[in-house]
């Protein structure tokens, strides 16, 4: 660890010089620096899973948010009572789905809450107020029911339709 | 590169599923369903039940586990169009006489067409029996009154108590026939415990936040005169 900074590495070779208090946002990489003794000034850190490009838009993320008070503990049931995406936020993730989604894996192996519930969240506006087969041109998802199984999920879902 | 929603694994589809009935209260059934009805890979989410108990708990904050072999989901469809608005989402919570006979609104449950008041009223018999409950009445009013006329109250035409002991408590609900209309917005919802001398509660205004904030619009008709 050189003074404040420390190494990350991607998986295709790139080394970024990142504040410690930023990428100590990862749980993965504080948990790699105080429980594995990871500070030697020359140590560089290895992220197998995540790539250049996907990294730096990690640690963009991060160095954002880096004042932001910790998430809440997770809480299924809570009403988490999200306040719309930020700005901020929302013209950050302005991305092709691909790499929204390669963000979200990077935020679930670095273990960074708040990037991982502003993807999903993120997703998941795509999703609300549209039907199946909207949903399905959105996301390219293949339409693997049979008639007869699509008729059935139809009907089960009866209850909740307009009426 | 992972190209396609499906090549998330499954703990973050999970997630996002959270997600889609997380968040400000609107469709969170439908879009869940729409959801999941997509392939068979996310309609194995709508079969897992901590769905439906988070869509059931925003019905039914009490969280009261339903009779045993009801499921979550089973749950969920039998409450969907159900609201309830619990106590310090109430202006007032109290008809009362004097202060030797109360009434505490606890809840206030909202149904198509049915609002349910779950009461507790105490009286210490110092001024008699307590009146019956069943004359209680509700109406909705403009923001300013704190009163109502003949013609605006209405009885209830069901009930049910578990205690009903004329010389010390009732405990149970009284349901009244009210059917939500565009012309109840920004009325208010009141109260009155028994036939005479109680103080008017005032339950809730009907104005955008409140309906908003409970997501009443699914049991407000547009006018009465459509139905």
């Amino acid at each position: 660890m050189a003074g404040n900074k420390i190494k990350l590495q991607s998986n295709d070779g790139d080394t970024f010089d990142v504040d410690v208090e930023i990428a100590k946002q990862s749980a993965t990489i504080k948990t790699m620096l105080e429980d594995l003794g990871m500070s030697e000034e020359d140590d560089v850190i290895p992220l197998p899973n995540v790539n250049s490009a996907i990294l730096k838009k990690v640690i963009q993320w991060a160095t954002h948010h880096k004042d932001d008070p910790p998430p809440p503990e997770d809480d299924e049931n809570r009403e988490k009572n999200l306040s719309d995406i930020s700005s901020w936020d929302q013209d950050f993730l302005k991305v092709d789905q691909g790499t929204l989604f390669e963000l979200i894996l990077a935020a679930n192996y670095l273990d960074i809450k708040g990037l991982l519930d502003v993807t999903c969240k993120t997703v998941a506006n795509m999703i609300k107020g549209r039907t199946p087969e909207e949903i399905r041109r959105q996301f390219n998802i293949k339409n693997d029911f049979t008639p007869q199984e699509e008729e059935q999920i139809k009907k089960e879902n009866e209850w909740c339709e307009e009426k | 590169m992972t190209h396609c929603i499906l090549d998330l694994p499954n703990e973050i589809l999970s997630m996002i599923a959270f997600h889609v009935i997380d968040g400000t209260w609107k469709n969170d059934v439908r879009d869940f369903v729409s959801f999941t009805s997509t392939c068979r890979r996310l309609h194995t989410l709508s079969h897992d039940e901590r769905y439906w108990h988070k869509m059931a708990l925003r019905r039914d904050p009490n969280n009261e586990r339903p009779i045993d072999h009801l499921t979550w989901l089973d749950y969920c469809k039998k409450i969907y169009l159900m609201r309830t608005i619990l106590r310090n989402d109430m202006k007032d919570t109290v008809s009362q006489y004097n202060e030797d006979y109360v009434c505490t609104i606890q809840k206030v449950l909202l149904f198509p067409g049915k609002i349910r008041i779950y009461i507790d009223e105490r009286g210490d018999n110092s001024l008699g029996s307590i009146q019956e409950p069943t004359t209680s009445t509700v109406a909705l009013v403009d923001p300013d009154m704190c009163y109502y006329n003949e013609n605006e109250r209405l009885l209830p035409d069901g009930s049910e108590f578990s205690i009903a002991d004329t010389r010390s408590q009732y405990l149970g609900f009284l349901d009244y026939s009210v059917t939500l209309t565009a012309e109840h917005m920004d009325k208010t919802f009141i109260f009155r415990y028994g036939h005479y001398g109680y103080s008017v509660a005032r339950l809730f205004e009907l104005d955008k936040t409140f309906i908003d904030r409970h997501n009443l619009s699914p049991l407000i008709k547009p006018n009465i005169n459509n139905e």
